[in-house]
């Protein structure tokens, strides 16, 4: 299918002069043609904010498409006056694709800034050729989502997620970059939600351009004007924000799996299919996902585990109550082999005494020491998604847990790490990623 | 000892949302602590300033294309006559109706020329003040409101596009419309073309008689011309000559109007920026032809 487009900036045309749609696909229709001048922000729209000025935007059309766009400063006015001339690019994404892209803005952008569509144009041609993105995206960016539950951390996001769905139109003020911010709350909405949620990440708010998520301008003087045009303001500067809320519904759940760690917990629930979803029962549903990992039975959680190999291992679970059913994954297939293959007796009477650390552990710490061990394998093994899980998860190990079975957990994974450099640079060089991998997941267990 | 208090009830302060304020401009109704109006954005301090007049106050409005020079015009008109001892005079209603003016003193007197008007309805400038003229016993309310040429462009395409700029044409009692002395002088005829749409759209505008605009004022002002002094000369003449179709057209469908010429910067030149693009500077001012038009409106004013 094809996405058309448009360019709104400021010149002198056959046309008019000012501020118009300078060129368009020939398949735009003039009602969406319409919409778009007078959406179009004109001179002196954009945020001024450090690190450039520029504004990914999302709304829906009244002829049912969605309108991803980009603005930027694109240089002096045509007309000899002051300040710099704003360009949008406007894509007209049909919902086909749009849910192709899962439903986010950001990746439709991503796609399109990859082969070159959002470039700020000198000389304007009079068409344009309608666009094709092929492939898809992931529902879930886990990196970015990683990224914002170290900062600005879960109580922020979860209070965003909340606000968010709480308010018709919010406005948001926060030190963390306001793209990111916005992409993180597109991230930890259901998909079928996201279409709900028009934004621009920075523009200055107008009521011409109704929005429901928009920012705020760093000076807090310029706020008050915007809380009267009758627009949530959510203040997410101050570091002690959400110290002590409570969440409910699905910013509660998000804040439980951002504070776990467990992020591709939230991927695997985003990327089921919820035809029936929308913002006013993803409550019901957050709360249902709660009740489910509560209830959950404990045998089920304690016995995914492999035999023999990382501090969650095999002899830890069964001392703890736990069956001793093997994975069909058997994430610790590498470590075994380390430890029965180079270090022998020493290794022996090491794993001996790991056993019985962490036969003393409560299933919680088990529990988490399991996952752990599977990101770390995962992560090794290539995968840029448990690798930023881990990012998450292993501070909440670090602060949760003994120094010892910290200390003891790092000098395995090392070990295992050593293991697979030494693999890959013996004699001939043989696939030199996963050294690279583990040196990556060594730097985060490490904290360098 | 604790003294009484008198504390207004949540339930008694919503009770005010009840009554709602229509807009000035397009009548829609509003809650009273509204900004802007919900409809056309324009500032809801007009609605109650006017409120507490017996009369509804006269509105004129500045049109024209993009660039044409309409906040350089209103901008110097409002100083001369407020600062001036004429007999017209106007003194401004609230602090928001002196924005206009000092953004535009203030950018000439930095030799530029005022940034681009944006073209979303709630960042324009509105101006509400006393008009003080020898035919009017008492002082007349006035709003004037500094609109974006593309604004009116899209609205003269494609009606009701810009509800603020529809309601305000078919209540106003009369315009300002400028074109481009220097264009015309080049021969382009973008101007006049312009300028035929927008009269022919107002024509269409009222269809009662009584309320056409047939019959109200339309001052058309020729601006930029220090740059094309034959303008000053004979401004209907020139109208004739460079604007033929906008001429007849006046000729036909307006019975009160008249052509007149304006210039702000007595001379203009042209800087190079760093990154290649060139800016225009206005090097003195020397403000001529402002007034009149604005006071042959006021003269035919419906009393």
């Amino acid at each position: 299918m094809l996405i058309e487009q448009a360019i709104f900036t400021s010149a002198n045309t056959d046309r008019a002069q000012g501020y118009q749609l300078v060129s368009r696909s020939p398949g735009l229709s003039e009602a969406d043609a319409r919409e778009l001048a007078v959406w179009g922000p004109s001179h002196d729209s954009l945020l001024e904010r450090p690190g450039g000025l520029s504004s990914t935007n999302l709304f829906k059309l009244i002829s049912g498409a969605y309108c991803v766009s980009r603005t930027q400063l694109a240089g002096a006015e045509y007309s000899g006056r002051g300040g710099e001339v704003v360009q949008t690019r406007f894509l007209v994404v049909p919902a086909e694709v749009f849910a192709r892209f899962g439903n986010n803005a950001f990746a439709v952008v991503r796609a399109a800034t990859a082969i070159g569509a959002f470039e700020v144009l000198e000389h304007l041609p009079e068409t344009l050729e309608p666009l094709t993105l092929g492939g898809r995206s992931a529902p879930v960016d886990l990196a970015l989502l990683a990224q914002l539950a170290r900062e600005p951390g879960p109580a922020a996001m979860a209070t965003l997620i909340q606000a968010a769905l709480a308010s018709d139109r919010l406005a948001i003020a926060a030190e963390t970059p306001c793209e990111h911010l916005i992409a993180g709350l597109v991230n930890t909405l259901p998909v079928e939600c996201r279409t709900e949620f028009s934004f621009s990440t920075g523009l200055k708010y107008s009521p011409s351009r109704p929005i429901r998520i928009s920012c705020l301008p760093g000076e807090p003087s310029n706020w008050r004007a915007t809380a009267r045009g009758g627009v949530t303001l959510l203040d997410l500067t101050n570091s002690h924000v959400g110290d002590g809320m409570c969440w409910k519904g699905w910013a509660g759940c998000v804040a439980r799996i951002f504070r776990s760690g467990k992020l591709s917990l939230l991927a695997c629930e985003l990327e089921q299919p919820r035809p029936w979803l929308n913002c006013t029962n993803v409550n019901a549903l957050g709360e249902q996902i709660e009740a489910n990992s509560q209830a959950g039975p404990r045998s089920e959680v304690t016995a995914s585990i492999n035999p023999g190999g990382g501090p969650g291992g095999a002899e830890a679970a069964a001392t703890a109550g736990g069956s001793a059913r093997q994975r069909a994954d058997r994430a610790h297939v590498r470590l075994e082999a380390v430890l029965s293959a180079a270090q022998g007796a020493v290794n022996r009477s090491w794993a001996d005494k790991l056993a019985k650390s962490l036969a003393g552990q409560p299933p919680e710490v088990l529990e988490l020491l399991e996952r752990i061990d599977d990101l770390v394998f995962t992560a090794i093994s290539g995968d840029d998604r448990a690798l930023a899980e881990l990012e998450v998860l292993w501070p909440t190990v670090v602060a949760q847990l003994d120094e010892d079975l910290v200390e003891q957990s790092r000098e395995q994974y090392l070990r295992c790490a050593l293991s697979i450099c030494g693999e890959s640079t013996e004699d001939r060089v043989q696939r030199p990623e996963r050294a690279v991998s583990a040196i990556d997941v060594l730097c985060v267990l490490f904290d360098e | 000892m604790n003294r009484g208090v008198a504390v207004e009830l949540d339930s008694f302060r919503l009770a005010n949302y009840s009554s709602q304020v229509p807009c000035l401009i397009c009548e829609e109704g509003n809650t009273l602590d509204a900004e802007s109006c919900r409809n056309c954005y324009a500032p809801m301090i007009l609605a109650h300033q006017a409120r507490s007049q017996s009369t509804a106050p006269v509105m004129f409005a500045a049109l024209g294309p993009s660039g044409v020079g309409k906040t350089v015009y209103l901008g110097i008109l409002l100083d001369m006559l407020s600062r001036q001892p004429k007999q017209l005079q106007l003194s401004a209603r609230g602090g928001f109706s002196v924005t206009l003016q000092q953004n535009t003193l203030a950018a000439l007197a930095r030799s530029e020329f005022p940034s681009k008007t944006p073209n979303e309805p709630d960042r324009w400038n509105w101006v509400h003040c006393q008009l003080r003229s020898p035919r009017h016993r008492q002082p007349v309310e006035l709003v004037l409101p500094d609109i974006a040429g593309e604004a009116l462009f899209e609205e003269v395409d494609h009606p009701r596009s810009y509800r603020a700029i529809h309601s305000l044409l078919s209540r106003c009692d009369g315009v300002l419309v400028l074109i481009d002395g220097t264009k015309l002088q080049s021969g382009s005829l973008d101007e006049d073309y312009f300028t035929m749409k927008l009269l022919s759209h107002l024509s269409e505008l009222a269809k009662d008689p009584q309320h056409a605009w047939s019959s109200r004022p339309v001052a058309l002002i020729f601006s930029k011309a220090d740059q094309c002094e034959s303008c000053f000369e004979d401004p209907a003449g020139y109208a004739q000559r460079h604007a033929p179709g906008l001429w007849r057209i006046c000729q036909q469908r307006f019975r009160k109007h008249r052509f007149f010429a304006a210039g702000v910067a007595g001379a203009c030149a042209t800087r190079t920026l760093r990154g290649g693009s060139q800016q225009s500077v206005p090097l003195r001012i020397e403000p001529r032809g402002i007034v009149e038009p604005f006071e042959w409106l006021v003269e035919h004013l419906r009393t």
